[in-house]
């Protein structure tokens, strides 16, 4: 079940709402119960088998938790149940996503492997990790072990943020679970970001998408100039507001249910520089790893071959972890690449900021588009394209319509990519015309402008044009 | 963040939710019964039908498409069904809950008007096949933007052997006609491709090398809009993809110089049945939106009048469908018209189109009984024979018009229906775009078997 689905929206979410602040008001155990069935019921709706993968991570990760627990009072070593924590959550992980990638590469070296047919379950990535997450914190004294199953159930499979993130760190909600605060400002706000999040994927990613996959479906031998850059700024602006939409609508549905999660997207086509923009950019995700892998390795504060062995490994992982192809693997390696330059050869620092700007927004697009290539042959070519060194000569005019039929959306794409949206409500609010204050009209503009999103998107939903997401697949 | 702001926002959001739903519900309530009701066939035409003493079977286990099948039927929207199991029910949730809530079509409304805000000439669709594109004049098209040319080298080879063997064992004449669409008078923007046209030229030269009679109706239409700046509007409806009643009476005129020179049609050399001067044309402005303008609404698309041509010369003919149970006798307009479709109203419940011969039926029998010897014409047609054939009437003692695509049987059976009707001349009419769909040729072996392969896997 997507969240910008009529499904979601008009019955799901109002059963859900219904039955958590009026059948349920004030019964927090049974609400968090109510909450973990619905989640149950989300997961299912769209993976009626595996959810059943869904119940056997939270009952493992339930006794992992408490044997690290058990060990702890016993100051014994954690060292055993963490490797077995993290060898069956990653192994559950490696079996569905990776296994089929190994013995179609280990083919490739002539080894003959017949090749299993698995399926991917939605949203595998993200609900491990958090499994993980939880294991992990209350071995490091950063939670106390979850002695309700079902509250743990309610944590890793919360369906907010289930099959898209953020991934939300079990230190971050532990306390949250049983002892958060429904209040109308949380949920009002909430009903900000959910609408917000879903103008971004509807009006802005779905339609973005609609030039990307129909470009990047061509063969890039013949794609012009124009064409392939098109191409793929369309699909950076349509990662970017799919992404950090859904996690605007996962973030607006947690307030709705009084959970805080943090901020996942910071304006990261902002940034200045590599860092910057993964201090913007799935800022969930990049904190886990630092958390959980690149801290732990020691991080920076080690020599100087241990620090780039431990970015090395964070990023080789990052781009294990975004799929099963080598194209995300050469993806992770290039932003280490890049990483590596910042870090220890200052790339970049000395430049005027809008030359640091162009030169990372640059480098993100052309990543993006090595993202977002089936093979590294495809990228290779399609690179080519972009530097006009592909020996294709026009595209008939289609790089011109789809220029003409898109230029609103690309606008509003590049608009909101940028704080500007921010600035301008506050310098309008600060406005005094003739000692008036405006902020109520503001409020109200914004308001019905955002109402008008939603119907909108409506009307989009409704009339079932195009609605791929991504990040379901991670 | 301004709690006013977010308050705000809010309650339009609960609001908008709440009455969502309540809509919702109210949609899965009993509604009376509409215009499909009306017009539901009669039980004795559904039976059997007797002709010369041999008794043949109703036609076929599809159903007789009439008038209403793109007709919302008056009854309420259901739930997704069970049966099929709990993927069927998931699969099937949306469409149900989107045809719920847009039931008033506000919704496709609201989303053309935003593509017209947009300034966007190109709708896109999730059926591929089904974009919107604005042409000059506001005229409005389909296109495919994944469009590759095809190869109608079959379909032309098979469409020969059929009209040789035709001719071979009735001795009737077989002449295929190629009808015109929007992109023989406009082109598309730049960027977009179609090669419906190049495939219709192939097949034509394809018919000529094989000594099969054609006529081609597009050079008559590409000249009317190199003459005329707004005879594209005038030819074909801007939100349909129809020609009008002016631009089938064009190719009517074309067709008529054709029958006269070549088959011996008398009447088609008669000034007044072909002179539009010799009708009189009432126009109903804003009644009719197209199935173009149904995907995008009347904020982006508008709306199409339409025209009812009236000979002024006495006319006598009788109508029949006789898997319908539709009879009717009487002058041009009350019989080979159904101008009481004008009295129906909603514009995505109507389609005025049909008020022209009725409807694509299997089978529909025109009788002139103002020329009973005139020569009997059988019609294999597409949609836009519907606009055609009253016209032809008029020069024909019978005009027999078959939509393949209701046609159940293959070559063989086809031949047999040759036999029974006995036509003097046997015409295959065909758009471009419909050369490619193989329901529309099932006494094509090919056609007949990749269109009972598409139905095999929808049924699954």
């Amino acid at each position: 079940m997507l969240f910008s689905s009529s499904v979601f929206l008009f019955a799901f979410l109002p059963v859900v709402l219904l039955g958590y602040y009026v059948v349920m008001r004030g019964m927090r155990r049974r609400q968090n119960l109510f909450l973990l069935i619905s989640s149950l019921f989300f997961y299912a709706w769209g993976e009626p088998r595996f959810v059943l993968v869904m119940l056997l991570s939270i009952w493992m990760n339930y006794g992992f938790g408490r044997w690290v627990h058990r060990r702890k009072r016993q100051c014994r070593y954690l060292t055993l149940p963490i490797a077995v924590s993290a060898g069956c959550n990653l192994g559950l992980l490696f079996v569905f996503k990776y296994l089929v990638f190994t013995v179609e590469s280990l083919n490739t070296l002539g080894l003959g492997l017949q090749v299993p047919v698995i399926e991917l379950p939605i949203g595998i990535s993200f609900f491990t990790f958090q499994a993980l997450s939880y294991v992990l914190d209350v071995a490091m004294d950063r939670a106390e072990v979850q002695r309700s199953p079902l509250d743990l159930g309610l944590y890793i499979s919360f369906f907010p943020q289930l099959i898209a993130g953020p991934i939300v760190k079990y230190a971050d909600v532990a306390g949250q679970i049983a002892h958060r605060q429904e209040t109308w400002a949380d949920f009002s706000e909430g009903c900000v970001r959910f609408l917000t999040g879903l103008g971004k994927k509807v009006l802005i990613a779905n339609q973005a998408a609609v030039v990307a996959d129909r470009v990047f479906a061509m063969d890039p031998a013949g794609l012009s100039v124009p064409l392939a850059w098109l191409g793929s700024l369309c699909y950076t602006f349509q990662i970017y507001y799919d992404f950090s939409g859904y996690s605007d609508m996962a973030i607006g549905l947690g307030l709705m249910f009084g959970f805080r999660f943090r901020e996942n997207f910071e304006h990261p086509y902002a940034a200045r520089s590599i860092s910057e923009f993964w201090r913007r950019w799935h800022i969930s995700l990049s904190t886990w790893f630092r958390d959980y892998v690149y801290i732990p390795l020691g991080g920076n504060r080690v020599e100087r071959g241990k620090h780039i062995r431990n970015l090395f490994g964070v990023w080789l992982l990052t781009g294990i972890w975004h799929g099963a192809n080598w194209t995300f693997v050469l993806w992770g390696l290039l932003y280490f690449c890049l990483l590596y330059l910042e870090k220890f050869h200052r790339l970049g620092k000395n430049w005027p900021a809008p030359f640091q700007w162009a030169g990372t927004f640059l480098a993100v697009n052309f990543l993006w588009m090595l993202f977002r290539a089936d093979t590294l042959s495809y990228a290779g070519q399609f690179f080519l394209a972009m530097m006009g060194l592909n020996g294709s000569g026009g595209d008939g005019g289609l790089s011109g319509l789809y220029l003409r039929e898109n230029a609103v959306i690309l606008a509003l794409a590049v608009f909101f990519s940028f704080p500007t949206a921010q600035a301008l409500g506050k310098a309008f609010r600060r406005l005094r015309p003739f000692g008036l204050d405006l902020s109520p009209l503001w409020d109200l503009l914004y308001a019905l402008g955002l109402t008008a999103v939603g119907v909108l998107s409506v009307c989009w939903l409704v009339k079932g044009t195009y609605n791929p997401f991504i990040y379901f697949h991670f | 963040m301004s709690a006013r702001r977010n308050t705000c926002t809010a309650l339009l959001f609960l609001t908008g939710l709440a009455a969502a739903v309540i809509f919702l519900c109210l949609g899965l309530l009993p509604r009376p019964a509409g215009f499909r009701d009306a017009v539901k066939p009669s039980p004795a035409a559904l039976t059997a039908v007797r002709k010369d003493g041999v008794r043949r079977s109703a036609v076929p286990a599809r159903p007789d498409r009439s008038a209403a099948h793109a007709i919302r039927q008056g009854r309420p929207l259901s739930l997704p069904d069970f049966s099929g199991g709990v993927e069927d029910l998931i699969g099937g949730a949306e469409p149900a809950i989107n045809d719920l809530l847009d039931r008033e079509h506000t919704f496709i409304q609201l989303y053309g008007g935003a593509q017209r805000l947009l300034l966007h000439r190109v709708v896109e669709d999730p059926d591929p096949k089904y974009t919107v594109v604005k042409l000059t004049d506001e005229v409005l098209t389909f296109a495919d933007l994944n469009a590759q040319p095809r190869d109608m080298t079959v379909r032309a080879d098979e469409l020969s052997a059929f009209a040789q063997r035709v001719e071979a064992e009735f001795q009737p004449p077989v002449l295929y006609v190629q009808a015109p669409s929007k992109l023989d008078m406009a082109p598309l923007p730049d960027g977009i491709s179609d090669y419906s046209g190049a495939e219709a030229d192939q097949v034509l030269a394809a018919l000529s090398r094989c000594g099969v009679d054609t006529l081609d109706l597009r050079p008559a239409f590409r000249a009317a809009a190199a003459e005329r700046p707004d005879a594209l509007g005038e030819l074909f409806f801007h939100t349909d993809h129809h020609w009008t009643p002016a631009g089938a009476f064009l190719g009517y005129q074309t067709l008529c110089e054709k029958l006269a020179a070549d088959y011996g049609f008398s009447l088609a050399d008669d000034e007044m049945l072909t002179d539009p001067d010799s009708f009189t044309r009432t126009v109903f402005d804003g009644v009719f939106l197209g199935s173009q303008g149904k995907r995008v609404g009347t904020l982006y698309a508008g709306t199409d009048g339409i025209e009812i041509w009236s000979p002024t010369f006495s006319t006598s003919f009788t109508y029949t469908v006789p898997m319908s149970g539709i009879e009717r006798e009487g002058p041009f307009v009350t019989s080979l018209l159904f101008p009481e479709r004008l009295a129906q109203t909603g514009y995505y419940d109507t389609n005025p189109y049909t008020i022209y011969a009725g409807d694509d039926y299997l089978l529909s029998r025109a009788v002139n009984h103002n020329a009973p010897n005139a020569p009997r014409v059988l019609i294999l047609r597409d949609s836009f024979g519907c606009a055609l054939t009253p016209f032809l009437s008029l020069v024909s003692g019978e005009v027999m018009a078959v939509d393949p695509r209701n046609f159940n049987g293959d070559q063989e059976d086809m031949m047999e229906y040759l036999r029974w009707l006995k036509p003097d001349l046997v015409i295959v009419m065909n758009t471009a775009s419909s050369l490619q769909v193989d329901p529309l040729f099932p006494y094509l072996p090919t056609a007949r078997a990749a269109a009972l392969a598409v139905q095999k896997q929808e049924a699954r």
